[in-house]
């Protein structure tokens, strides 16, 4: 019975916008080419380095953050895009607020992505992981966001179906929650067109990074696919969903939990050990409301078993939302520490975000696309072996990829820690671990080979299921007028309008999940930045040089941190292979930090003057001239090109921007001292037979690993 | 008024505690408000995918 006094009986006519469904679902195809392309690519420089054609920019370290931006970003994201034009029309019975509005989102998200296609392997770059694109960039997201923002909220506004399915909820904190994630981490002083510096440093730029990393899987790869999963699932099913009680309690639980988990991609690091804790503890809180989420979808099939047999589009939802049930029960368990201790920095990571990105994101792309395009096109399928064929090889794909990564990482934390009995690392060499695993990362290349071949059958089948079929482009419908004033009958003591002030008021529904979303993210970040105590200060560790700044910008500009960690965790295996762990006040002059998340070669923090800068030159020229069997691509043009010392002015005068003590007026005569700093180093090498000059950047490269992890020897801790 | 809660570390534990209260308070206001919601109403809502 509802509980409209009146019913409204003049029907409106209006059309749905298929045609920006469309330009998405293309783009999916396309850029999920693309980056799964680059993926194997990558996978491949990590048994074969010398398959980056000995090119810098398509060098694994500059090409690493591109995958990852394509696969979320453009294949994600367009799918994301697809998904909710198509959907949110109908759950709200009213075409997108603009048709001008969708274009523009459209071609400004292509366009930011081939901004992200061309800056990337140039090497411009903020290393911050999901967040390397550069300021302008950054600028034309917000943009583009807030089209996207509009444009829904419009349609919104204009339904003409007074509830707001929880599809549109789980939208609806997409939207909002991604925008300020995106604004707050990208915030930054620019030193040039291509090059930033973030506000933050060090630890606290850890903790916002991860922040947003943590929540950028939360709020770009599982909300925005909850509606999705909430929408297509019962559509393909042809049943509504199990439980919508349960779906309500999914959505606010998992909303207000998701935000404070940040910090567990942190744990034993400098990070304050409370914040630690705190995303501890919320994480494993984070299993319940994503189970209850996957026990609905899956659910929602009760008594419709025999369709999954027949349907392919329900094989891919069901092994989506198993996808997703396995990651968010893995996900909570490493972030208990003893697990963290284990798994953190080696491949059992990349396992783990591949069942979901795999699995969970690609499996629901997948069967959406297989259920969509027939609908959009008025035809049938053209095959439903070869997409048989897709889920069959994608399925064994995903095996293929992550049981080997889950070995290899196991393989990797037992000989990192494995002592002798006379208690001195039993693998000293780094290298014995990474070539120990070999074996599994061809494995995991083989995988995601078949993944691809998967992908490349479906293309195929929707090519030829798209020409066979006809398009229209504006779909007729209609639907009651949604009346305004409506007069509601009251209901068990006023509950059914407390109700209502949410679930059919989109404004006050937003600021109630802002509110939610915001209350986890401040209550963690604001204490680290006002305690002072959280960071004390190491009185001997001092600004960069410029040349070890400019250095350190070459650094970043070739992706080292996609590779090599630069913190030191508190425990005796990696003290006796790297040397005193990492304190908070040694990070204070980071912008940005470089952490890193993944071990393929060591940490760096203290290499500084473990080797000579000889050793340092051969190395970077080719690895294995130094360290016989290395994996490490070459890097032959550091030793070409002339580092631009125009940039150091401006360098200098955004850190000073930023609180970085260089004395006043440094900007202006920092290019003497870089210049003095490079000849001692070029005039060392040149003494061993080196033929090199000091304006390389080779040498400010050497100037910087130097100088890594040195600063805290003859320390005296303060927090005052 | 708040900025003694952020002078030191000592305050710290009441971050914790304060979020675990507040995460249980929410989400026995959402139970409840689920429990009481109207069932036909409900039922509706949970069809909206398939009467489009």
């Amino acid at each position: 019975m509802s509980d409209l006094t009146s019913t409204n009986t003049t029907l409106d006519k209006f059309s749905y916008d298929n045609v920006i469904v469309k330009y998405f679902a293309y783009a999916v195809m396309v850029w999920g080419a693309v980056g799964m392309l680059v993926g194997l690519l990558i996978a491949g420089q990590i048994i074969i380095p010398a398959w980056n054609l000995n090119l810098q920019y398509t060098t694994f370290g500059r090409i690493r953050p591109l995958h990852t931006n394509a696969v979320i970003f453009a294949f994600v994201g367009n799918a994301i895009f697809m998904g909710i034009y198509y959907s949110l029309q109908r759950l709200l019975k009213a075409r997108m607020y603009s048709d001008l509005l969708s274009k523009v989102h459209f071609w400004g998200w292509q366009l930011i992505i081939v901004l992200a296609a061309i800056t990337l392997p140039l090497g411009l770059t903020t290393s911050k992981e999901y967040a390397e694109l550069e300021w302008p960039i950054d600028i034309l997201i917000a943009v583009v966001w807030v089209v996207f923002a509009i444009n829904m909220f419009g349609t919104i506004a204009k339904r003409r179906e007074r509830h707001m399915y929880v599809a549109i909820w789980f939208y609806i904190a997409t939207v909002v929650t991604v925008a300020v994630l995106h604004i707050f981490n990208s915030l930054a002083i620019p030193a040039g067109l291509f090059k930033s510096y973030p506000i933050y440093a060090g630890v606290q730029d850890a903790l916002v990074q991860w922040w947003y990393g943590h929540n950028a899987v939360a709020f770009f790869l599982t909300t925005p696919y909850l509606g999705l999963m909430y929408y297509y699932l019962p559509k393909a099913a042809e049943r509504p969903v199990y439980s919508y009680k349960l779906s309500i309690i999914h959505f606010w639980t998992l909303i207000f939990l998701y935000i404070w988990a940040g910090p567990h991609h942190l744990l034993y690091s400098a990070l304050p050990d409370w914040a630690q804790s705190l995303g501890t503890v919320f994480s494993i809180m984070l299993i319940a409301p994503s189970w209850g989420g996957m026990i609905n979808g899956l659910l929602t099939l009760r008594g419709a078993w025999d369709k999954v047999r027949d349907s392919v589009v329900l094989k891919f939802m069901v092994v989506a939302v198993t996808a997703y049930g396995m990651a968010t029960f893995e996900g909570p368990t490493l972030s208990l520490k003893n697990v963290n201790a284990i798994a953190h920095f080696t491949d059992w990571i990349i396992a783990h975000v591949h069942i979901g990105a795999l699995g969970w994101n690609g499996f629901l792309t997948f069967g959406i696309l297989y259920w969509l395009v027939p609908r959009l096109f008025k035809t049938p399928l053209f095959s439903k072996k070869m997409a048989n064929f897709h889920f069959w090889i994608g399925f064994i794909g995903i095996i293929f990829y992550a049981a080997p990564m889950y070995w290899s990482g196991i393989t990797q934390a037992l000989m990192w820690k494995q002592f002798t009995p006379e208690g001195v690392l039993q693998y000293p060499n780094f290298l014995e671990t990474l070539l120990q695993i070999k074996m599994m990362h061809m494995i995991r290349f083989t995988g995601g080979l078949f993944y691809y071949a998967g992908f490349i059958a479906m293309l195929y089948n929707l090519v030829k299921t798209i020409k066979a079929g006809s398009f229209i482009g504006d779909e007729n419908a209609e639907a009651p007028a949604l009346e305004k004033n409506v007069q509601f009958e009251p209901i068990k003591g006023g509950v059914m309008k407390k109700h209502r002030l949410i679930e059919r008021r989109p404004f006050q529904f937003t600021i109630l999940a802002i509110v939610v979303v915001l209350i986890g993210g401040l209550i963690e970040i604001i204490p680290t930045y006002l305690i002072k105590s959280n960071i004390p200060t190491i009185q001997s560790v001092k600004p960069y040089t410029a040349l070890e700044l400019q250095g350190r910008d070459i650094y970043i500009r070739e992706g080292c941190v996609n590779c090599h960690s630069q913190l030191v965790r508190p425990f005796r295996s990696e003290t006796e292979r790297y040397g005193e762990y990492s304190k908070a006040g040694e990070y204070v002059y980071d912008h940005p930090f470089l952490w890193g998340s993944k071990r393929t070669g060591p940490d760096l923090l203290r290499v500084g003057k473990k080797y000579p800068n000889l050793w340092h030159y051969l190395h970077m020229d080719d690895p294995t001239v130094v360290s016989p069997g290395s994996l490490m691509p070459r890097y032959p043009w550091l030793k070409e090109q002339v580092l631009d010392i125009s940039t150091t002015e401006s360098k200098i005068s955004a850190m000073k921007t930023l609180g970085v003590p260089y004395p006043e007026g440094y900007e202006k005569t920092a290019n003497g001292d870089l210049q003095k700093q490079a000849e001692e180093i070029a005039l060392d090498l040149q003494k061993q037979g080196i033929d090199v000059t000091s304006e390389k950047e080779i040498i400010a490269l050497i100037g910087y690993l130097q100088r890594l992890g040195t600063d805290i020897k003859n320390t005296t801790v303060s927090n005052k | 008024m708040f900025s003694k809660f952020f002078v030191s570390e000592e305050w710290l534990g009441i971050f914790a505690i304060a979020t675990m209260l507040l995460f249980i308070l929410a989400f026995i206001i959402i139970m409840v408000w689920v429990v009481k919601l109207n069932k036909d109403q409900i039922e509706e809502q949970r069809n909206l995918p398939l009467k489009d």
